[in-house]
């Protein structure tokens, strides 16, 4: 890491930070339709205040918490598991949190605004703990990769189950809809329930930096250079199962941000894993509150839910990654 | 001053032994090379001695047990290069010595000007230092090789063991990574280099250890190591000897199955 390259990667930072200021300051003043508050109508100040503060402030935090955990937690899964395809729904917490809501949906556990999150908080901690069953005390990849797949598909067969067994259409599509991520209508508890475990997360990965940094040579190499791989592992799976369970508990799903934020910044500030997890972490919240600014302005019809805006831009963004990764293997 | 002992080392994959009771003590100013055939337990031995494995015995670096030297100080004393290393992502081959540096280093913390000094002495000394912003994965094989190593240099420890640091190179590249390795051992170091080429181990190293299923069959230096009897026995092949510049050359010349 050269001198040069640090004040390069101060300055990305600045502006990212600049970016998500600015973002922050949209999301909470943009209306749907691109309607601007409180210049454009003439409302009741009380009315005004409480769009802003108990409708838009949740919404802008929440975007740049979820943003920030995606962002950190898939450029550090992609620097643990030295993948660039790796992204943060692999731990199977995604997942989890899906069918832990869709559980709270199922049985009508509506026990106040807080049940869904809470329901999906607890299914990303028990998919955690069976991939850390699965994948055992091992440290190997591919293990913890195969565990991953597996956790997925068995919370994704039960979430099926659910939505085939549900007791009305009208269950059946409220799980959808939440399955699809939103930021919108959510509240300032929200915020405070799922923000001590994002938090929490988010900095246990973001100290892994340089046992990364030195797992990128591999396991044995990492060893010897006197970091564990073990505890690298560890810090990030648990981490990144915290800080994403929680905000997707709230959100609903969300896709590709943790996957695509990291390749954006890679020709940027290097390969680092150490030297993408801020980046990265800064860069999610940018793209996920202008994702969710970019939602407000519906061309007819009901508002696009993030998660399908996110998914429709990464998706294709995906496929050229992929692509791209074939030429270079040739 | 750095030295290394093992005493008694024993290590096992299950039920099958691959290093069965070695003792030996390598000090400062050395390249000692590790020689012996294919599953002999070069490499199961120098990941012990590189504390990477669980083994038996006892494996001291300057009279204290490894297990007592603290992960980060050890990683200080000792630098290990593997055989056949991975490089994850296509780093800069500056950046990529500069992982050297990392035990060196607290976290959130960039590279001193120590740290510069040592990335640019180890490219140096690799003869890298042309290369320094071409991303790894461009180089030939040759130059991949001694980036790694300057990786491994950079470190600065004491002691360094490298495994097959020469395998897969071509006779140009093999005589310029040797020469690295003694000129390293030379300045002061202990350098410990799993070798299959013993032309190039008799010329290079000032000691050789040879192993044989797990035991140290001979420990000296190359002339008293290398002697037809203990080529024959530990890899089946007959040898044969020539002066050159005063020096003796060995080349290993047939199989030998009528043991």
């Amino acid at each position: 890491m050269t001198q040069a390259s640090n004040t390069r990667i101060a300055l990305v930072c600045t502006g990212l930070a600049v970016a998500v200021a600015v973002l922050f300051a949209l999301s909470i003043f943009v209306g749907r339709g691109g309607e601007w508050l409180p210049a454009t109508r003439d409302l009741d100040p009380g009315v005004i205040d409480i769009i802003l503060y108990q409708v838009r402030l949740p919404r802008a935090l929440l975007g740049l918490m979820a943003g920030a955990a995606l962002g950190l937690c898939g450029a550090g899964l992609q620097g643990l598991l030295r993948n660039p395809l790796a992204e943060p729904g692999l731990v199977g917490a995604s997942s989890g949190a899906a069918l832990g809501a869709v559980v709270v949906f199922y049985f009508g556990l509506f026990g106040g605004a807080l049940a869904v999150p809470v329901g999906g908080f607890i299914g990303s901690m028990v998919a955690l703990a069976l991939l850390y069953a699965l994948a055992g005390r091992g440290v190997d990849v591919m293990t913890l990769i195969l565990a991953g797949v597996a956790v997925n598909a068995f919370a994704g067969a039960l979430t099926s189950l659910a939505l085939n067994l549900a007791p009305s259409p009208w269950a059946a599509l409220e799980i959808v809809f939440w399955m699809l991520g939103s930021l919108a209508d959510r509240s300032m508890s929200h915020v405070i329930f799922a923000a001590p475990f994002a938090v929490a997360g988010m900095a246990l990965v973001l100290t892994s930096g340089r046992a990364l940094d030195a797992l990128s040579l591999g396991q044995d190499t990492a060893r010897s250079l006197g970091f564990s791989p073990r505890a690298a592992t560890v810090k990030v799976i648990l981490g990144t199962g915290l800080a994403v369970g929680a905000v997707v508990s709230v959100t609903g799903m969300i896709g590709f941000v943790g996957l695509v934020v990291p390749h954006l910044l890679r020709p940027v500030v290097g390969h680092h894993p150490s030297r993408l997890l801020l980046p990265s972490a800064l860069a999610g919240a940018a793209v996920l509150l202008a994702a969710d600014i970019l939602v407000r302005f519906p061309i007819r019809g009901p508002e696009l839910k993030l998660g399908v805006v996110t998914a429709l831009i990464g998706a294709p963004f995906f496929l050229h990654l992929i692509l791209k990764t074939r030429r270079s293997g040739e | 001053m750095t030295s290394i002992r093992a005493t008694d080392l024993t290590l096992s994959f299950g039920d099958l032994p691959a290093v069965a009771g070695v003792s030996f003590e390598a000090g400062p100013g050395a390249l000692v090379g590790l020689i012996g055939p294919n599953g002999a337990g070069k490499t199961s031995l120098i990941r012990a001695l590189a504390d990477l494995v669980p083994f038996g015995g006892a494996v001291e670096v300057d009279g204290s047990p490894v297990r007592r030297i603290g992960r980060r100080a050890f990683a200080r004393l000792v630098a290990y290069l593997a055989q056949s290393q991975p490089v994850h992502w296509p780093f800069s081959v500056r950046d990529l010595v500069a992982l050297g540096r990392l035990p060196h280093r607290a976290a959130f913390q960039g590279l001193s000007w120590t740290d510069q000094a040592a990335i640019d002495e180890a490219l140096a000394l690799a003869a890298m230092t042309g290369f320094a912003s071409r991303p790894v994965d461009t180089l030939s094989g040759g130059e991949r090789a001694r980036a790694l190593l300057a990786r491994a240099l950079a470190v600065k420890a004491p002691i360094l063991l490298v495994d097959e640091p020469i395998a897969a190179l071509d006779p140009y590249h093999q005589i310029e990574i040797m020469e690295v390795l003694r000129a390293y051992a030379e300045a002061g170091a202990l350098v410990i280099a799993v070798l299959h080429d013993l032309t190039l181990a008799e010329r290079f190293c000032h000691r050789l250890l040879l192993l044989r299923e797990g035991k140290l069959l001979a420990d000296g230096p190359p002339a008293e190591v290398l002697v037809d009897e203990n080529v024959r026995a530990a890899y089946r092949v007959a040898v044969i000897h020539h002066v050159h510049d005063g020096q003796r050359v060995t080349v290993p010349w047939k199989r030998v199955d009528d043991l």
